[in-house]
């Protein structure tokens, strides 16, 4: 028996054919597949590029419900290596677009490992310019607010 | 609508999800990134957050330590976990040992106790003096006790926010005589404002129970008195009495007066292993108190946090049932019996 397929659309207008069990990992897909059934699903505020990486996550991710299927046999401590492996590939800009999409497409899991890298990388961080620059986040604190902050938050060793 | 790109940071970023996910000493480091940085981590939403992601939540307990030659004693702030005996100092204050009869009077209410908690701020009583930690920083406000200006000390001291201002505030209680009566004076100072105010306080020095701390919860101050709870509400700064549970007599010892998710819970622990957990759902119309759980407390491993420090108070007791099991804590020192849930704050102003 075939599988059912539905058809994403990702903002360029590339259709991406993917299995229903495998787009159903996000909630709001789950929820668009039983209003609009046998209906493209069009993604405008994806890139191809994005949803294609949002696809290849699901794809690993996707549990068979028919049993004894080989594409569920990864165990949980692969799994988790190989989040850990997509996400470093991924430069800074797209992981902000993938995250956004994980959010987005409210995909738990997924939101979960690319708000974690995001966080490693904050934590890395060595001031808070680095920061704004990296997330491209204005600075609307003046030099004086900045060092009665930095005078308060003194973290005790 | 927009396609998604980098352009645009502050749109579409679920940014509580990744704060929640950073170390507590970055979101102190970071929080001069921007107002709306500083808000989020300073926020209450993100602190409950975190609490709920922790995997092991720590106590906060209280420890009287003497000094190798006796001259001192210290009076130390610390965190336990259940997994690790991690002692984490957080506050340490010395004073001599005082061994003349006078201050004998002193020593069990006035000697380095944590008198009220809320949002994760502790309040520490310390002979005359009162401390607000942030158990993440360290002390944020010190009133000593010329500030407190009064010829006595407190009998009692309470801490707590009003829920409308979002300001915390402290109540002292102080008891002085009027012809052959006790009666008891309230002070309640406002921490932000600074302002401190008289109230009138109907409960009888006779029947105030000082041994037991009063609690916060819900707005107001909750205090233990022989046949009822005394309320202070801490917006209104009015008095109210509150009916306890049909089954507290005043011969009830070991009730616990805590708190559970912001409501004020009330718990036998002399009952274990089966200890439970009464809740007061509401108090108008009428009073209403519900059994809301029954928690055995003999596997002191397996326990929630909450009710862990139900099971180290039972540890004090002396045995009509079943001791509690104490795994591999075997021997429950003596200044756990009683602990505060430790609850990260990022904010570092009261």
């Amino acid at each position: 028996m075939s599988k059912k397929m539905i058809v994403l659309k990702s903002s360029e207008g590339v259709s991406f054919v993917v299995e229903e069990a495998v787009a159903r990992q996000s909630k709001i897909i789950s929820f668009l597949v039983e209003e609009f059934p046998d209906r493209e699903l069009p993604l405008t505020n994806m890139t191809s590029e994005i949803l294609r990486k949002t696809i290849e996550y699901c794809k690993k991710h996707v549990v068979e419900d028919d049993g004894g299927g080989d594409s569920s046999s990864s165990s949980s401590g692969d799994l988790k290596e190989w989040d850990v492996k997509f996400v470093a590939e991924i430069d800074q800009p797209r992981l902000m677009d993938l995250l956004m999409a994980a959010n987005y497409l409210d995909i738990p899991s997924l939101l979960d490992v690319t708000c974690q890298k995001v966080a490693d990388t904050i934590a890395a961080c060595n001031d808070e310019k680095e920061i704004r620059a990296t997330f491209n986040i204005e600075n609307d604190f003046t030099e004086e607010e900045v060092e009665a902050i930095r005078m308060e938050n003194q973290y005790p060793i | 609508m927009k396609a998604i790109t980098n352009q645009n940071t502050c749109e579409g970023i679920p940014e509580e999800e990744i704060l929640e996910r950073l170390p507590e000493k970055s979101l102190f480091r970071f929080k001069s990134v921007s107002k709306q940085w500083k808000f989020m981590i300073e926020s209450n939403y993100l602190a409950n957050k975190r609490f709920a992601r922790l995997p092991n939540p720590k106590l906060i307990v209280l420890r009287h330590e003497t000094s190798t030659d006796e001259s001192s004693r210290n009076v130390l702030l610390e965190t336990i976990s259940k997994d690790h005996h991690d002692h984490n100092k957080i506050f340490n204050c010395s004073y001599e040992s005082q061994t003349n009869s006078d201050s004998e009077f002193y020593v069990d209410h006035h000697f380095g106790r944590i008198m009220g908690h809320c949002d994760g701020l502790i309040c520490l009583y310390h002979f005359g003096y009162i401390f607000i930690i942030n158990p993440a920083i360290g002390v944020l406000r010190t009133l000593s006790p010329e500030f407190l200006r009064n010829c006595k000390l407190p009998i009692t001291v309470g801490f707590g926010r009003d829920n409308l201002t979002r300001t915390y505030k402290v109540v002292l209680m102080y008891y002085f005589r009027l012809d052959y009566e006790t009666l008891l004076k309230t002070e309640v100072f406002n921490l932000k404002s600074g302002e401190r105010k008289c109230i009138c306080c109907p409960i009888p020095y006779s029947e105030l129970n000082v041994a037991i701390a009063s609690i916060f919860a819900n707005g107001s101050l909750f205090w233990l008195t022989l046949r009822k709870l005394a309320a202070l509400d801490l917006h209104t700064e009015n008095f109210r009495y509150v009916l306890l549970p049909s089954w507290y007599t005043k011969y009830s010892k070991n009730v616990n007066l805590w708190c559970l998710k912001d409501r004020l819970c009330l718990s036998d622990v002399l009952q274990y292993p089966n200890v439970d957990v009464w809740s007061l759902q509401q108090e108008d119309p009428s009073v209403k108190w519900e059994k809301i759980l029954s928690i055995n407390i003999l596997s002191m491993d397996c326990l929630d946090s909450n009710f862990w420090k139900l099971g180290l108070e039972a540890c004090s007791l002396e045995p009509i049932g079943e001791k509690p099991y104490m795994g591999h804590l075997e021997q429950v020192p003596e200044d756990h019996f009683s602990t505060v849930l430790y609850r990260e704050n990022l904010d570092s102003s009261v």
